[in-house]
């Protein structure tokens, strides 16, 4: 029987680039989250290729003005568990009905990302039921291939995550994605309860 | 003092009245007081050493004396706040590269780990992995990040390596392992 402490993994769901709008989002709050609740390890939306090289420039720009100044100064460890660097507004619907379904989306989700621009609106019930809502209805006005790429990506990622929960057990363990992933990757996560325990973030 | 402040987790305050600091940072270029007196008015408190320049003999002297950090004010904010971590935590600390130098001087003098460890045979892969990111001089944290582990981890799997090898420091097992590479080299 594996003895191995289960790790306590929170997800905390972040704005990024909502679609092709960058909007201001109030990184000074998630710095102090972090900073405070000084998890163990934090999993972050990066390629470890980008990461190692120090090459952030296809990161989100929460891991550019947060996640990596917080990291480089204090003992939380980032690991990096993007399978491949694309993110959901790289994901396009063909043209005609499609991709003007998906653009009304994206104006619904900029209307709600103006209103949830701290760190705490965006992993509030109210704008998570919101987001994976339109997110969903936008996968769906894909290319059957890109929703399978999506998928691909967000287990790929889960592996990675996983990866890490394994290589070093029973740590504490933030995991910051893009809130379009949250919906996808904590289902996975929920399946490995022999390994992890989702928490809130709040009580990691 | 300004840029001490804006960094997470850490209450920085001037030398004086309150509570007794766990750590010291010292501007070697501002003057009095002097590293003795500082060593001597704060026992047991860890004093870091910061200076515009560090040549690795004169970090050792420091170090010689008690002093548990030294950091060049080149290496900017966040080795200064790593320093503080780490040696907060009772280890001691400098840069990589300064900390390579001055082991590389530590190594010509004589010492009490001269011999091989009966332990070295016995290491595992990861553990070598681990004693070679030490004698490149890189702390805790930089160990942690390279691995993608946990610094905890990575203090736990330090002590057990240290117990393996018969030795009581980092600086024993770093020293260790540059005289097991250099006799190595010269077989």
């Amino acid at each position: 029987m594996d003895q191995r402490p289960r790790s306590r993994v929170a997800l905390l769901a972040t704005l990024s680039e909502l679609h092709v709008q960058p909007v201001a989002y109030d990184l000074a709050c998630l710095r102090r989250i972090l900073a405070d609740l000084a998890p163990d390890l934090v999993c972050a939306e990066v390629t470890r290729e980008d990461w190692e090289r120090g090459d952030l420039s296809r990161a989100g720009v929460e891991l550019r003005g947060a996640l990596a100044p917080v990291v480089a100064s204090t003992d939380i460890v980032l690991v990096p568990v993007a399978p491949s660097p694309e993110r959901f507004k790289d994901f396009n619907p063909p043209p005609g009905w499609r991709a003007r379904l998906a653009r009304f989306f994206d104006r619904l989700l900029l209307w709600g990302q103006r209103l949830a621009n701290r760190p705490e609106a965006v992993n509030g019930l109210l704008f998570e039921t919101f987001c994976h809502t339109l997110c969903s209805l936008t996968e769906l006005s894909w290319s059957a291939e890109e929703r399978a790429l999506w998928e691909a990506q967000n287990e790929g990622m889960v592996q990675n995550i996983l990866e890490a929960v394994r290589r070093d057990p029973g740590r504490r363990v933030l995991v910051v994605v893009q809130c379009q992933r949250v919906g996808k990757v904590e289902p996975l996560l929920r399946r490995h309860a022999d390994l992890l325990e989702i928490v809130d973030h709040r009580e990691l | 003092m300004a840029l001490l402040r804006e960094l997470p987790g850490l209450d920085a305050r001037e030398l004086g009245g309150g509570p007794p600091p766990d750590v010291v940072l010292w501007d070697a270029d501002a003057g009095p007081p002097q590293v003795g007196e500082l060593l001597e008015n704060y026992p047991g408190v860890g004093l870091i050493v910061i200076a515009a320049r560090l040549p690795p003999l004169e970090a050792l002297e420091y170090l010689q004396r008690g002093v548990k950090g030294c950091v060049p004010k080149s290496e900017g904010a966040q080795a200064l706040s790593l320093a503080v971590r780490e040696v907060a935590r009772g280890e001691t600390f400098l840069p990589a590269n300064l900390a390579v130098q001055v082991l590389r001087l530590m190594g010509d003098a004589p010492s009490t780990t001269e011999g091989a460890s009966p332990g070295f045979k016995g290491l595992t892969d990861r553990e070598r992995q681990l004693l070679s990111l030490l004698s490149q001089g890189l702390s805790n944290k930089a160990i942690a990040a390279r691995l993608y582990l946990s610094v905890r981890t990575v203090e736990g799997r330090l002590l057990s390596l240290y117990r393996k090898l018969g030795v009581h420091s980092r600086t024993e097992a770093a020293l260790l392992a540059l005289r097991m590479e250099a006799s190595r080299q010269n077989q």
